[in-house]
């Protein structure tokens, strides 16, 4: 919010200076005008003009400024600007072409701020313009420069010019801003992303000093060799052990979302074979399948799987998250693993026959922290399937799923062919 | 037999109490200090075989106690490992740039695991 108020500010203090550099410049040009030789205008009507333009100057600042909209003021100031432009070329009609020139100045000059090459190329345009004006003057289509006169033709030329100026300026301008305001977003992305990163930081200190003073002193009890623990105080502090372990894991897992999304976290990748890191994850999650009453399989592939170059740690981290989610989900019934080579990807998929997905969860599914209503009672964080999409496409793979509603979920996620080492 | 001298330097009185009833358990002998400035003592006058140096401290950086301890001829030899919570990319270089012999994390090591660190740490001495 802050970012977008000093964005807002920038804006209006640019437009600021823009007006105010036009007003002055032509100001000066009218004074310019009343100090050449022969000038139709006095001194008194100098003034009056003078005071007529800082007097729109008040009124747009203190009315127009205040209460209309941007776009508005940017209409207004147009018309303004086409007004006192046409003022002061009536003024220098005898003047001939140098001061049929002298009207691109407030424009060219209202372009300052914008930059010199900018301003330039404004100059630029304005001045063919005046070349084509010669052009056709001395071409006989429009009156010439020499017997400048205010004919309906020239003034709608003149109105043309300005306009194709004006808008040539704002959308200069515009082009500015939208740059200023990514690389302002930008930067500020930056700062906030190493905030969050050492706030996460700071956040799992202060979370682990906690939970590894827990942790380690129910290690002792739960490890104590003399037994001074009667069953009931053993299995409890088993519970808080293995809870606290539990917790550790998850500030880790926090904090590995937090590593994944701000930096360039690149694994470290090595030769695995994937069977093993699946077997590792069946034999982890068998107790709770058992403790569930539910079949927990690995449908071994007929074919060999080559090894694989992966992230060990990280794949079982996903695929452990998947099944843990797909028991956790089936009331009764059953969770198949299998892995199969298709094409040029290995594809890993996780069948259950659960609770399934509502149809109007699909979209969220991969968000972190989302949990579906059907299965909100369950315990958990939410962060499971996020983190496993996240290790997939860490690793260059894809992760994506079937559902049906109270008849269960398959999740399948693939690795190219080139992750693997034959 | 003399029992090896081990020092543990954290603020958290619990960590420091944890670590300590494991590790006398062990048969080390196992001195305390709750704040950077008496570890560094400490290590001056107790000499011990390895030393358990916290990095979040009160008033006080491990990182600099470390560079003290490394910089001081009489400490300089005793083994110091980082005995900490903070998992922050580079700062387990920069311990180590500095001197220390490890860098292990307070959460992943329960009395039992640090307890059998020990044990090879000073095996391998």
């Amino acid at each position: 919010m802050k970012q977008n108020d000093s964005l807002t500010r920038l804006s209006i203090k640019a437009e600021y200076w823009t007006e105010i550099i036009t007003w002055a410049v032509m100001i000066l040009v009218l004074i310019f005008i009343k100090l050449l030789p022969n000038s139709i205008l006095d001194s008194s009507e100098v003034y009056l003009l003078i005071g007529g333009i800082v007097g729109f100057i008040l009124i747009y600042y203190l009315i127009i400024y205040r209460y209309f909209t941007r776009t508005e003021r940017l209409w207004i100031k147009d018309i303004s600007d086409i007004i006192i432009i046409s003022v002061l070329i009536i003024l220098a009609r005898d003047y001939g072409i140098y001061f049929f020139a002298l009207y691109f100045l407030p424009v060219a000059a209202a372009t300052l701020v914008l930059g010199s090459i900018n301003s330039l190329l404004i100059a630029l345009i304005a001045s063919l313009f005046v070349i084509l004006d010669i052009f056709l003057g001395s071409q006989g289509i429009l009156p010439s420069s020499a017997q400048f006169s205010m004919s309906i033709m020239q003034i709608s030329f003149i109105i043309l010019i300005s306009i194709f100026c004006r808008f040539l300026a704002l959308q200069i301008r515009e082009e500015k801003h939208a740059r200023i305001e990514a690389e302002t977003y930008a930067k500020a992305m930056g700062k906030t992303e190493k905030r969050e990163r050492e706030f996460m930081i700071m956040t799992s200190h202060q979370l682990m000093t906690p939970l590894s003073i827990i942790r380690g002193f129910s290690s002792l009890l739960y490890t104590d060799e003399k037994k001074h623990l009667d069953k009931k105080q053993f299995e409890y502090s088993k519970e808080i052990y293995l809870n606290t372990k539990r917790m550790v894991g998850l500030v880790n897992e926090l904090m590995s979302i937090s590593k994944m999304r701000s930096q360039s976290d690149k694994f470290k990748l090595e030769r695995s074979p994937i069977g093993t890191i699946i077997d590792n994850v069946m034999q982890e999650l068998l107790p709770y399948a058992k403790k569930k009453k539910i079949i927990l399989k690995y449908d071994k592939p007929a074919e060999k799987i080559p090894d694989l170059k992966i992230n060990s740690v990280r794949l079982e981290q996903a695929i452990y998250n998947l099944v843990d989610n797909a028991i956790k989900y089936t009331p009764h019934g059953s969770v198949i693993v299998s892995v199969k080579k298709y094409a040029d990807n290995i594809i890993v998929s996780v069948e259950d026959s659960g609770k399934g997905i509502a149809p109007e969860d699909n979209d969220k599914i991969f968000t972190p922290f989302f949990r579906g209503k059907n299965v909100f009672q369950e315990e958990g964080t939410g962060l499971g399937v996020y983190i496993a999409k996240m290790i997939i496409e860490k690793h260059g793979g894809r992760i994506w799923f079937e559902s049906v509603l109270e008849k269960g979920t398959t999740f399948k996620f693939s690795l190219p062919v080139d992750q693997a080492i034959n | 037999m003399k029992k090896e001298k081990i020092l543990i330097v954290d603020d958290e009185e619990a960590i420091l109490k944890m670590y300590k009833t494991k590790l006398d358990q062990e048969g080390f002998e196992t001195i305390t200090a709750s704040g950077a400035e008496s570890g560094l003592e400490l290590a001056k006058n107790e000499k011990p075989s390895l030393i358990f140096l916290d990095i979040l401290m009160q008033n006080y950086n491990g990182l600099d106690a470390l560079k003290k301890l490394k910089s001081d001829p009489a400490t300089k030899n005793i083994p110091v490992c980082i005995l900490t919570n903070i998992q922050k990319d580079g700062l387990v270089d920069e311990a180590l740039k500095i001197g220390a012999l490890d860098y292990f994390v307070k959460a992943e090591y329960e009395p039992e695991k640090l307890a059998q660190t020990v044990k090879e740490l000073l095996k391998t001495k």
